[in-house]
């Protein structure tokens, strides 16, 4: 019972603040001068990819530990962020695009940046895929262990590809700094919270998914090796 | 306002309650089936 009342709680405090960061994106956020209201994409586009970097950053840490204790709960969690990271990465690739149509005049550019955006998509609608694999549950989660962490370098490569590449991808964070107005700013840090805490959200419940997925299949097969199982 | 404005604020909103429902519905059949089989003497396959 007090689990619900926390998962409950957890989801209502996520609406929350998102609907807080989605009002101060259109009422307290100042119109950006050069590019106009189509700027304001930008808070909700960023916190996505910083939360979906974040996402498989965790499936790369878990799956490390995964393969070093072989512990189901570590493969569970990477699972579980990988699946809402890639969610998280959908929604900044498709929600760039719409932003690049009246900026760069174009929807897609094959750039540096965006060309590491789609491989990175690629990848982890494959580790997804893999996931529903028939082979045996370790067998699966090693391999995906492994593939999770290979799958990371798409990280680094995509956060240093504006400053390692010429690219014409905008760059908020330069020597630190952040190049913006303080009203941006906070806008900005709002919306990170709110993707945080809904990032949390979809997690737990993911994982929760697992765990009784899990304990059906125990029970299924404690079934079968007793040899009494029903039909449908 | 520009229409890839709301366009991408629509699916900024759509998404994770697309996903968060995707999980509640996966998770309700699965322990309607979990149910079922803690209730019953045989449990049936999925």
């Amino acid at each position: 019972m007090k689990r619900q009342w926390w998962d409950w709680g957890l989801a209502i405090a996520s609406v929350g603040i998102f609907l807080t960061a989605l009002g101060m994106v259109f009422l307290y956020a100042p119109r950006e001068a050069t590019m106009g209201e189509i700027q304001r994409i930008f808070y909700f586009h960023v916190a996505s990819a910083w939360i979906g970097f974040f996402a498989f950053f965790v499936t790369f840490l878990t799956g490390v530990i995964y393969l070093i204790t072989s512990q189901r709960r570590w493969d569970v969690l990477s699972l579980s962020s990988a699946e809402v990271g890639l969610a998280f990465i959908t929604m900044t690739v498709i929600t760039g695009s719409l932003w690049a149509r009246p900026v760069w005049g174009t929807y897609w550019t094959w750039e540096p940046r965006l060309t590491i955006s789609a491989v990175q998509w690629l990848l982890y609608v494959a580790y997804v895929m893999l996931r529903t694999s028939t082979l045996s549950q370790e067998r699966v989660a090693r391999f995906a262990a492994v593939y999770g962490i290979v799958a990371f370098v798409t990280v680094p490569l995509s956060w240093f590809a504006i400053r390692w590449w010429r690219t014409i991808h905008p760059e908020i964070l330069s020597g630190g700094e952040m190049a913006i107005t303080p009203r941006m700013l906070h806008t900005l840090l709002v919306s990170l919270a709110a993707f945080t805490a809904l990032y949390v959200t979809l997690l737990r419940q993911r994982a929760l998914l697992e765990r009784d997925r899990d304990r059906l299949a125990a029970l299924q097969a404690r079934w079968v090796a007793e040899g009494d199982i029903g039909d449908v | 306002m520009s229409e890839h404005l709301i366009v991408a604020y629509v699916i900024f909103c759509t998404v994770p309650l697309a996903l968060s429902l995707s999980i509640a519905w996966r998770r309700r059949r699965v322990r309607r089936v979990l149910r079922r089989h803690t209730t019953v003497d045989k449990p049936s396959r999925i």
